[in-house]
């Protein structure tokens, strides 16, 4: 069997692209939340902080709830917990009940990944595998550029609550899709299985000790996703510090469009890649490595530098930190084997949520500690190049 | 109209690299209750596509089988001569517990001939439900079965067509069919093959608690032990099959074991979702 499973491919991913969309609002549209809820924009933006966290903690807990009700029962669980989370935004008028949508959202968010895998997995042909995991991941990016491009007129056409409320449709409407489908690929389901004991957050660390190999794999994502958002997310409050104001057109508009979309392209061209010519464990080496080139780079941006070499370094950054995140999750399901699809996915998901908590505000401090991006940048720098060390040496044996 | 175009999949055929050995899986597209993995494991000289026939038949019946090559056998990775030479029980015995260990869960373990010695030796250490026998070679508890002395230990061990048919085959395979099969044979190495059927493999059959069942062939001309004998070491169902060779799997009595087989399983690992058959009072 060599197809591609396009129906259910598509519909996960744009479950992805569903439930990022809405984490993102949190942050797009802070700055017209706060006054109205009578606190600062940061207060709103750590919101999606908190979906992050959140998303870790269900992505290490949902895999027996996949086995026992199917992935994309899952996912229409996800769809309805996004759509909980406009509607209660929506409504807010305080920032304690905009904390509950986020929680509301948080509860499922990590589960996206563990639910879709456990349905693309063995409808995937091998020499398809991280194609098809590329494209699942395009939801990511994709989510976070349709909120980026329709959130704000939006909010400028009926204000944010109507930004969050306008989402509804395209949740429901993903309710209602996957709901069609859904018997067709649920089955196979282990009724039995216990979703309540300690044993699944259980097996899914003991994957760490049952498949050595997987280990390389779990450092890389977390330092990875880890780099990822010291990339994304600092890059504008960087480029103000080198350029100046005008620095913040330049890096809104072009450096951080180039990181997207470059990620995104790259996430394609390397599934394709990694399918017929080389093995993604060592395209996911190369790309540690590229990382590491790029971090240096950042760490010497000045004035001095013409744009288009920082926008060079930026798409490097996305094709990179960003493009990794398909082949590490066809990887994730390679090692996992048939019977664990969803708690190795499980896994790879925690490990990039945590990376991402645990790396950015360490980088925050680092350019408070060192009054500069330079320092900071060398050591992710450092550790970038320690994972696909580990990765290689791994990869050789 | 075909079946094909009514119903155009129900299997999912895949190709898998685990720890540098080709693993086949065939399974059901839509999983039945028969979850646990059955793993196939093949003689000496074969290689994954031994189960060809029985992959499909078991998994058309609702079992995820998954058919392993060995090192250095065809499809896995290749060992170079030297190591070849010297490789031991215990590197075939780590091959099984590494694709164990990637299927996740307690599988059926199925061995073949030299396969079916590594299995006894596996389960040992390795989980497994349940273990399924084929005219497999026995443990030092029977005693020495290879007759003649051991292979040599300077090249890799290869039958000849004519020791191939003789050994193997019970059916008149016709010839452009047996050259088929005999193209997909490997050489196999001779450190495993001197302790395998030599009298030298011992296995503690107080460590293997899952259901054993032992199948033969009765007209089986290789040098393993009859299926009852083998029994008698772990307790075990059996069964001879007539008019079946030494590689019953790839002959025409194939599905009348295969059938016997998947019964002893459902029997053994149960069905538990479905309805009893019931009798009319009348």
């Amino acid at each position: 069997m060599q197809k591609i499973p396009w129906t259910p491919l598509l519909l996960t991913m744009l479950t992805q692209a569903a439930a990022t969309m809405a984490a993102y609002t949190l942050s797009t549209a802070s700055p017209y939340i706060a006054p109205d809820l009578g606190v600062e924009n940061e207060d709103v933006a750590q919101l999606v902080a908190v979906v992050y966290l959140l998303g870790a903690m269900s992505a290490m807990t949902v895999p027996p709830f996949i086995h026992r009700f199917g992935g994309m029962t899952i996912s229409i669980a996800i769809c309805v917990a996004t759509a909980a989370m406009l509607s209660i935004a929506s409504f807010a008028t305080s920032i304690g009940i905009l904390a509950l949508g986020a929680l509301s959202l948080g509860v499922l968010y990590g589960s996206t990944a563990p639910s879709s895998s456990h349905v693309l997995a063995p409808l995937t042909a091998e020499k398809r595998r991280n194609f098809v995991f590329s494209v699942r991941q395009i939801g990511v990016p994709l989510g976070g550029i349709l909120g980026g491009l329709l959130v704000p007129p939006l909010i400028l056409i009926g204000g944010w609550r109507i930004a969050f409320q306008a989402q509804l449709l395209f949740a429901l409407v993903m309710i209602f899709a996957i709901f069609l489908v859904r018997s067709r690929y649920d089955q196979g389901r282990d009724r039995k299985r216990n979703i309540w004991s300690l044993s699944g957050p259980i097996r899914l660390v003991g994957l760490l000790r049952e498949l050595p190999e997987i280990r390389p794999l779990a450092i890389a994502a977390f330092v990875y996703s880890g780099a990822q958002l010291c990339f994304g997310a600092f890059i504008v409050t960087q480029l103000v510090r080198v350029y100046g104001q005008e620095g913040y057109h330049f890096a809104s508009a072009v450096a951080l469009v180039a990181f997207q979309l470059s990620g995104i392209t790259t996430r394609i061209v390397l599934g394709v890649i990694a399918d017929s010519w080389i093995s993604a464990r060592w395209l996911l080496v190369a790309q540690g490595f590229l990382m590491t080139l790029s971090a240096i780079v950042a760490a010497g941006y000045d004035a001095s530098w013409p744009y288009w070499l920082i926008v060079i370094n930026c798409a490097l950054a996305g094709a990179t930190a960003s493009g990794y995140t398909g082949l590490a999750f066809a990887e994730f399901v390679r090692m996992g084997g048939p019977t664990r699809t969803a708690e190795a996915t499980g896994l790879g998901t925690a490990l990039m949520f945590f990376g991402v908590a645990a790396m950015a505000p360490l980088f925050r401090l680092g350019i408070d500690i060192f009054n500069g991006y330079a320092i900071p940048y060398f050591l992710v720098a450092a550790l970038t190049a320690t994972s696909a060390l580990l990765l290689a040496i791994g990869t050789r044996r | 109209m075909t079946f094909a175009k009514l119903t155009p999949q129900l299997l999912i055929d895949n190709d898998h690299m685990v720890n540098s050995l080709f693993v086949k899986e065939c399974r059901p597209l839509n999983p039945t209750q028969l979850t646990t993995p059955i793993l196939m494991v093949h003689g000496s000289n074969h290689g994954w596509w031994a189960w060809r026939v029985w992959q499909p038949f078991f998994a058309a019946a609702g079992w995820p089988t998954y058919a392993l090559s060995l090192r250095g056998h065809y499809g896995s990775a290749s060992v170079n001569e030297n190591d070849f030479l010297n490789l031991t029980m215990s590197d075939y015995v780590e091959d099984i517990a590494s694709v164990a260990r990637w299927l996740g869960k307690p599988p059926i373990l199925m061995g073949h001939s030299l396969g079916g010695i590594v299995v006894q030796k596996a389960a040992e250490t390795v989980s497994s439900a349940a273990i399924a026998l084929i005219a497999s070679i026995g443990p030092s508890a029977i005693g020495r079965q290879r007759p003649g002395p051991p292979p040599p230990m300077d090249k890799p061990v290869f039958p000849t067509k004519a020791e191939a048919l003789e050994r193997w085959m019970y059916d008149p395979w016709p010839e452009e069919r047996f050259d088929q099969f005999y193209e997909c044979l490997t050489p196999e190495s001779p450190g495993v093959l001197a302790t395998s059927g030599t009298g030298l493999t011992d296995v503690n059959a107080e460590l293997i608690k899952c259901p054993v069942l032992c199948v033969g062939g009765s007209e089986d001309r290789s040098y393993v032990p009859k299926p009852e004998k083998l029994a008698e070491i772990y307790n075990a169902d059996w069964f001879e099959q007539p008019d079946a060779g030494h590689d019953m799997m790839l002959e025409s009595a194939s599905l009348d074991v295969a059938q016997q087989i998947n019964q002893w399983l459902i029997g053994k690992l149960g069905l538990d979702r479905s309805s009893k058959i019931k009798t009319a009072n009348s």
